[in-house]
């Protein structure tokens, strides 16, 4: 018995460091990672809950990204977004529809509002699309497949969007 | 016997501090910029210390893979007064980067989006006021990451 916990106890010494080598090196995802959850103000409306299309990402300037985000008839939603300082104001926020391409909001026309809330009647899929104003050398360069290298960006920041949701309370009686 | 063994401990002797000269000048002398936070930098084992002429050049051929970041740090000691050339040319020899046009900037960061072979070409000033044979040492500190990754 005493030799078996100790053939045990040897075996699982020689696995252990192997786990800490199984971690992630990205290290973008470490920084930004939970940036939604820390950062951007939830609704004070209690009922609103998080869903997993929440998340965050890091971004340069004039880098536009989007995520998926499938929204259900029945329900409201407030989608918001926050970021770091250093990307700078102005930045534009679109809800675009995955299966036509219309878009059915842009806070450039809400005077850039941070959030956005709204009924959903039809359920469908849409694209939240973040868009940081200004120009850089990498988000240019992602459209030339010939540079070797680009210099290398400092001014980057985390963006995180939050996507809360509740069943639509009944109104009348 | 002895003086044999004695002779052979002098040379070794003399021939460790002729090497030691410029060894690791790069891993003492080179202190890179703070990066921005996002990136995790490591000291590749590339890097490397050399003694130099005034008006030679050194050239250095390096493998840049794609998805990589890099930092480069150049550092000389006080016989260059830290005014080094450093340029980095493609395999048609066309020049992509020249410190020369910044100053002589010691610094640059990149994000490599090709896998390719560069010449890093290190070139130290011409000095008219030393003996011909001096060597200044020149550290090239070569730091390596992976790209962060940008958007969702």
């Amino acid at each position: 018995m005493n030799i078996r916990i100790l053939k045990l106890s040897i075996a699982l010494l020689l696995i252990m460091p192997f786990t800490g080598t199984a971690q992630t090196n990205d290290y973008s995802m470490r920084k930004c990672f939970g940036y939604q959850r820390d950062s951007c103000p939830r609704s004070e409306n209690v009922y609103y809950k998080l869903t997993d299309d929440s998340r965050s990402a890091l971004f340069v300037k004039g880098q536009t990204s989007r995520v998926r985000v499938s929204l259900y008839n029945g329900r409201d939603y407030r989608i918001s977004f926050c970021h770091d300082r250093i990307l700078g104001e102005g930045i534009v926020m679109r809800l675009v529809d995955a299966e036509n391409g219309n878009t059915l909001y842009d806070n450039a026309e809400d005077n850039y509002a941070t959030e956005f809330e709204f009924t959903v009647t039809q359920t469908r899929d849409v694209y939240v699309e973040i868009e940081i104003p200004g120009s850089s050398a990498l988000a240019e360069a992602e459209n030339n497949e010939e540079m070797i290298f680009v210099r290398k960006e400092t001014a980057m920041g985390c963006v995180g969007i939050l996507v809360e949701h509740m069943i639509t309370p009944p109104k009348g009686f | 016997m002895q003086r044999f063994c004695l002779s052979m401990l002098i040379i070794v002797a003399s021939l460790q501090v002729l090497a030691q000269n410029c060894f690791d000048f790069h891993k003492i002398n080179c202190c890179p910029l703070q990066a921005d936070s996002y990136t995790q930098y490591a000291v590749s084992s590339n890097s490397t210390s050399f003694a130099l002429k005034p008006g030679d050049s050194r050239c250095i051929v390096y493998q840049i893979f794609s998805g990589k970041d890099y930092r480069l740090t150049i550092c000389s000691d006080s016989l260059y007064s830290g005014i080094v050339s450093f340029q980095i040319r493609d395999d048609n020899n066309n020049v992509l980067y020249d410190n020369s046009e910044e100053d002589f900037n010691p610094f640059f960061e990149f994000s490599c989006r090709k896998t390719t072979h560069v010449e890093f070409v290190i070139s130290a000033p011409n000095r008219s006021d030393v003996v011909p044979e001096t060597k200044g040492c020149i550290g090239l500190l070569i730091e390596e990451a992976i790209t962060p990754r940008l958007g969702f």
